[in-house]
């Protein structure tokens, strides 16, 4: 009577392993099949890309050998481009002295003169006589004034001084607008 | 009755390998499929992902190369034009210092306008071409009537200062002339006319008492460049001419200074080194 009650349980652990059987099973062909389509794929982009490399590397040669036959142009263009810009970035930089002379004769009264005028490094100093006052005041209000603010950014009087004759001797250091 | 216990065992042995040997198939399928994911799918994909990168990086290079070539075969079609552009950048800046050009335009811009040049010193130093410092070497002095300057600096040969063509060598003039007014500003509107890019620096003018007279000095600071020895690489990109860059280049073009102003021969020989001319 025990052996006839143990072969449920037998049978139970039979089913129990077939079943795990069957789902193993399952698993490994999914496995399989995963493995091999993404094989397939992976191979496929391969050969894509590789055919596409090839064909770039095609391309560039072609590129490569056009530029070779306009090697005298690139030469000339190049030494040209580069002269070329050098000269426009000085140009445009420079300051023009000869325009600069061209306002200040537009600005000064016509009874001052300068003596003496010195350019450096972006200021201006000119020493001179003026024959009055009012024409001194006129000089430097000129400098100030909306057509002076287009040539000098900036007045500073070093010295200013009359003789016995009543004319003024001044000395003035002016920043030039770049 | 006991059943004799070895046939018991051998059965359960059996049993127990034949449960086992059910299991084999999965098993083998699963190490299959791991052995060919990391020996041939994992290396491949890396692969395939470096191929796509490096086709991009390809084709943006390729991309480059090929406007590149475009532009070139467009400057190609009116090459005549583009040797008269290099013509007249040459003006502008000369391949070498130029020394004795520059003493020539500087003389001829002083004779057409009426000013007197009283001085003009100059320290190019080697006159080699590709030589890009300016200082050095012995002075070359050329004094027609020497003048003392105008203002009270002592005359200075600075070296190589930076300026605003921080990119192009330059040769320092100090110049000294004396004329009226209005030819000293023809003198430095010809400065500035010169097809040679020049800059006026130090300018100094003092008036000389009842005369009518001024006197100046100035240095005149004359750029160059020297020719590249050798063309960057093939991937490097060409720059095209600007509108403003062939505007500045038409000028020298126009005015017919694209021929290098020439210096006259002069005869050669003499038997006494030292017996004045």
């Amino acid at each position: 009577m025990a052996d006839i009650n143990l072969l449920p349980v037998e049978e139970k652990a039979q089913e129990r392993v077939q079943a795990l059987q069957k789902k193993l099973s399952f698993l490994s062909i999914a496995a399989l099949i995963s493995t091999a389509i993404f094989t397939m794929i992976t191979l496929v982009f391969f050969t894509g890309l590789v055919s596409t490399r090839n064909e770039l590397i095609a391309a560039a040669g072609d590129v490569s050998g056009r530029i070779e036959r306009q090697k005298k142009i690139e030469e000339l263009l190049v030494v040209t481009k580069s002269k070329a810009a050098a000269a426009s970035n000085i140009l445009d930089a420079r300051v023009d002295h000869a325009d600069t002379f061209q306002k200040l004769s537009e600005l000064i009264p016509q009874n001052v003169y300068f003596s003496d005028m010195k350019f450096s490094a972006g200021k201006l100093v000119v020493s001179g006589k003026a024959k009055t006052s009012a024409d001194m005041a006129g000089l430097v209000s000129s400098f100030l004034s909306e057509k002076g603010s287009e040539l000098i950014s900036s007045v500073t009087v070093d010295s200013l001084g009359s003789d016995e004759t009543g004319e003024y001797q001044f000395s003035l250091t002016m920043g030039l607008v770049k | 009755m006991s059943i004799p216990t070895l046939t018991t065992l051998k059965a359960d042995s059996n049993a127990e390998i034949s449960k086992l040997a059910a299991y084999a198939p999965s098993v083998g399928a699963f190490v299959v499929s791991f052995a060919v994911v990391f020996f041939i799918v994992w290396p491949k994909f890396s692969e395939v992902l470096r191929l796509r990168a490096a086709n991009s990086e390809l084709s943006a290079s390729v991309e480059l190369l090929a406007k590149k070539a475009d532009i070139l075969e467009v400057y190609a079609e009116d090459k005549d034009q583009l040797e008269v552009q290099l013509g007249a950048a040459d003006q502008m800046l000369p391949s070498d210092k130029g020394v004795f050009t520059l003493i020539a335009q500087i003389e001829g811009a002083a004779r057409s306008s009426g000013a007197l040049l009283n001085k003009l010193d100059i320290a190019p130093g080697s006159v080699n071409a590709n030589q890009s410092k300016s200082a050095g070497g012995a002075q070359a002095v050329v004094t027609p009537t020497s003048v003392p300057p105008v203002t009270g600096d002592p005359p200075t040969i600075p070296g190589a200062e930076t300026g605003v063509g921080q990119a192009a060598p330059k040769v320092q003039t100090k110049l000294s002339v004396t004329s009226d007014y209005k030819s000293f500003l023809q003198f430095i509107k010809n400065l500035l006319s010169l097809s040679r890019v020049v800059e006026v620096k130090d300018l100094s003018v003092a008036a000389a008492e009842g005369s009518g007279q001024v006197r100046a000095s100035l240095t005149v600071e004359a750029y160059w460049q020297a020719l590249p020895r050798e063309l960057s690489a093939i991937e490097s990109p060409v720059e095209t001419l600007t509108g403003e860059e062939e505007e500045k280049l038409s000028r020298v073009t126009d005015t017919g200074l694209i021929t290098t102003p020439t210096l006259p021969t002069v005869p050669l020989g003499r038997s006494d080194l030292f017996a004045p001319y």
